[in-house]
């Protein structure tokens, strides 16, 4: 398959051929983090530019592990050590990364369409790291990597995905990503963080209020991480009413498939969005997300930048 | 002694009988001479052929933001009035959310001067409804009046307190001034930039919705219903919006509403794009609204089609979407864009789009509009047919923030009469 996109903004849009092209490479380095020198030259003498404008531990740790698995150099900034903080606007910073000449930017920003903004204006490859509650594509695709490990395909599986819809990028890229695969997606979550226009957005999208009912048919559960901070908006009234409507317990697992696969995006706020329990129990495939991740991450590198040299 | 025109040949409209009739006018120092259905050309006269064009009187643009003082390098008086000049209106309204806010006699007069002395578009300053737009204190609208002022406002953030309105509303209701309002009720709307809809819920932007624009429009026909005065609702965008304004003209209340150009021809799908030059506040909003508001323009709810020009840098639109600040430019481009997008596919008869441009706005302001023998000339060409381009080379703004520049446009303004001026463009 020829790869014919410059950048990778979001999982909207992509074909099942491309999100099962990037899978399949990433199966491959995957088997490259086993080895004793997980290493390969793929990427030698390029360079990536990291951009971080909100706090992240793992996906920039991740996309660094990743460019650095595949040699190439790696420069990056978060938002508390660059000028963004002394007030250059993103089109200075575009301009200025456009003159040092990077290959790749990956960008995490929060705002929708930052990812975009910045695409149209370079001639490097960008790799969305998350723009806002827009799209987080690598997410995505590690959810799905992570899952195919476990379950081997989509068709006719049930995604129900649980929690602050209105505010998750991971949702929307689990949404496009997971439905194109062939799944049947449920999102579920309390009124106030189901945007209310959400039928007419993702038609083939079920929702529903109540956890439990959601769950009974799951093959797979995805748990959203909650801003604590919703609460002083007066989006949800409690942690504790949160809790027991919303967390995934040892309790409700009962009611679910046996062999439900339970996932995270991290940082989990245990206890809140799921139990312990849970999170480290046999269903969970939360540390195999943040294996994925590097894999997959290696994976996009890898075509965005072999996508350039090829013309 | 002055040159005479002779316009020949073209579509007159004539805003008293709201008719589209072919018609000669000649125009002399300044005023309008002769009508009639064909004029001999007499000596010393400047011809001007107008078959299969239109024969206007000047447009009237309600909402207009001129940026001066305090931000002329995004747009002055004078830039802002010749980008009127060439999109055919002759008289526009400065909103006085300025640096300062407009909300002294001192300033308005200061507007007041400066139209004088330009002498292009005529610019009618609009006071601020409330002390340096604060919502708190009512200005002095008696002493904005007297230097000129036609309405007071706080566009661009709504009155929050009931109160405030109220009084804004009696002591305006006292004076003949119409208080306009900008219906967004701002708890519904914190950090909002785009409408609640699919495509909000797609984007992940954060909304300003529907409802913020029914629940500000409820309250405040509530207002007018019990002071009696005359509210008008700015750049309104909503189904139910428009039908709360419906029933409250209904039981004769005082309520009138204008309609923007972008409201009428855009939607949020346009936002799909990330593109700032779609920010606008209010936003805009689904097709389902857009066609509400056609409808309302039909059966006379809304009165008025005004510009809302919101000149803003380059710099600063050319942001993440988050921080572009929201408006586009629109004084050039609105007739063009308004007949092309509603006029030529039959959405609207020309009669009423000029009625909506003209002696409309005129009557929510108390202004009135005249093409007699013997009216002082303020009279607009139009073709219907010529192409344009909106580019640096044409416009006349100091800003380009508008999601038609660089685009080729169908109809076009040649000629504007102002008096014993002729501008042609």
């Amino acid at each position: 398959m020829t790869w014919t996109h410059k950048n990778l903004l979001g999982l909207e849009g992509l074909s099942r051929e491309e999100i099962t092209f990037i899978l399949d490479t990433a199966e491959r380095f995957h088997e490259v983090l086993d080895r004793p020198i997980p290493l390969v030259p793929a990427l030698r003498g390029k360079t990536i530019l990291n951009m971080f404008y909100e706090a992240s531990t793992r996906t920039a740790t991740s996309f660094a592990m990743a460019a650095k698995r595949l040699s190439a150099d790696v420069v990056g900034f978060s938002k508390a050590s660059s000028s963004v903080s002394k007030g250059e606007t993103l089109l200075d910073t575009v301009r200025t990364i456009e003159s040092m000449r990077v290959d790749g930017v990956v960008i995490r920003h929060s705002c929708p369409g930052a990812a975009r903004f910045i695409a149209q204006r370079i001639e490097a490859f960008v790799i969305n790291a998350g723009d806002g509650a827009h799209e987080h594509p690598t997410q995505g695709l590690l959810d799905l990597f992570a899952v195919r490990k476990r379950l081997g395909s989509f068709e006719g599986r049930h995604l129900v995905i649980v929690g602050d819809i209105t505010h998750s990028r991971v949702a929307h890229s689990a949404i496009y990503g997971f439905s194109t695969l062939g799944a049947k997606i449920t999102v579920c979550g309390p009124a106030t963080l189901i945007p209310p226009h959400f039928k007419k957005a993702f038609p083939y999208v079920e929702t529903e209020t109540d956890f439990d009912k959601a769950l009974v048919d799951a093959d797979m559960i995805m748990m959203l991480r909650l801003q604590l901070e919703r609460q002083s908006k007066g989006l949800f009234p409690s942690i504790r009413e949160y809790r027991k409507l919303y967390c995934l317990t040892a309790e409700r697992m009962k009611k679910a498939k046996p062999d439900v696969v339970a996932m995270h995006p991290g940082p989990i706020n245990r206890g809140v969005e799921i139990e312990p329990a849970v999170a480290d129990g046999p269903n969970s495939v939360v540390l195999a997300q943040v294996r994925a991740g590097v894999a997959v991450r290696m994976a996009v590198l890898y075509i965005l930048a072999g996508g350039e040299l090829e013309h | 002694m002055s040159t005479r025109f002779l316009i020949r040949g073209g579509y007159v409209f004539f805003p008293e009988e709201e008719a589209l009739r072919r018609a000669d006018v000649e125009i002399a120092e300044g005023r309008i001479k002769r009508i009639a259905e064909t004029l001999p050309a007499e000596a010393n006269t400047r011809i001007i052929e107008a078959q299969d064009k239109l024969l206007s009187p000047g447009l009237i643009d309600l909402h207009a933001h001129l940026r001066e003082p305090g931000r002329e390098d995004t747009e002055t008086l004078e830039s802002g009035a010749w980008a009127a000049l060439a999109g055919g209106f002759t008289t526009i309204c400065a909103m006085p959310n300025t640096q300062p806010p407009m909300d002294t006699r001192e300033q308005a007069a200061f507007i007041s001067k400066r139209s004088d002395e330009l002498g292009l578009a005529r610019i009618l300053p609009v006071g601020a409804a409330t002390k340096g737009r604060a919502g708190e204190e009512i200005a002095e609208y008696a002493l904005l009046k007297e230097a000129g002022a036609v309405a007071v406002t706080d566009d661009g953030d709504w009155i929050y307190s009931a109160e405030v309105m109220r009084c804004a509303l009696e002591y305006a209701g006292m004076l003949g001034l119409v208080v306009i309002t900008h219906a967004e009720e701002p708890s519904l709307c914190e950090e909002g930039i785009m409408n609640e809809s699919a495509v909000s819920a797609k984007l992940g932007l954060k909304v300003r919705p529907a409802v913020a624009e029914e629940a500000a429009i409820q309250r405040d026909i509530a207002l007018a219903f019990c002071t009696g005065s005359h509210l008008h609702v700015a750049h309104i965008t909503t189904t139910r919006g428009v039908e709360l304004v419906r029933q409250a003209r209904v039981k004769g209340i005082k309520v009138t509403a204008e309609a923007t150009p972008h409201h009428l021809l855009l939607t949020d799908e346009a936002l799909l794009s990330f593109d700032a030059n779609y920010k606008v506040y209010p936003p805009l909003r689904t097709e389902e609204d857009r066609k509400a508001l056609l409808e309302a323009l039909k059966d006379g709810t809304i009165q008025a089609i005004a510009t809302d020009h919101a000149p803003h840098a380059i710099e600063e639109k050319e942001q993440e979407l988050d921080l572009a600040p929201a408006g586009m430019i629109g004084l050039q481009t609105a007739l063009s864009v308004l007949w092309e997008g509603l006029v030529e596919p039959e959405v609207i008869k020309p009669e009423l789009l000029l009625r909506l441009l003209t002696t409309g706005p005129a009557s929510v302001i108390g202004e009135s509009v005249e093409l007699n023998v013997g009216s002082p000339a303020n009279l607009v060409v139009f073709d219907p047919a010529a192409r344009w381009t909106f580019d640096a080379e044409t416009n006349r703004s100091l800003s380009w923030n508008s999601p038609w520049f660089g685009k080729k446009l169908k109809g076009k303004v040649e000629h504007v009469f102002l008096g014993e001026r002729h501008f042609s463009f």
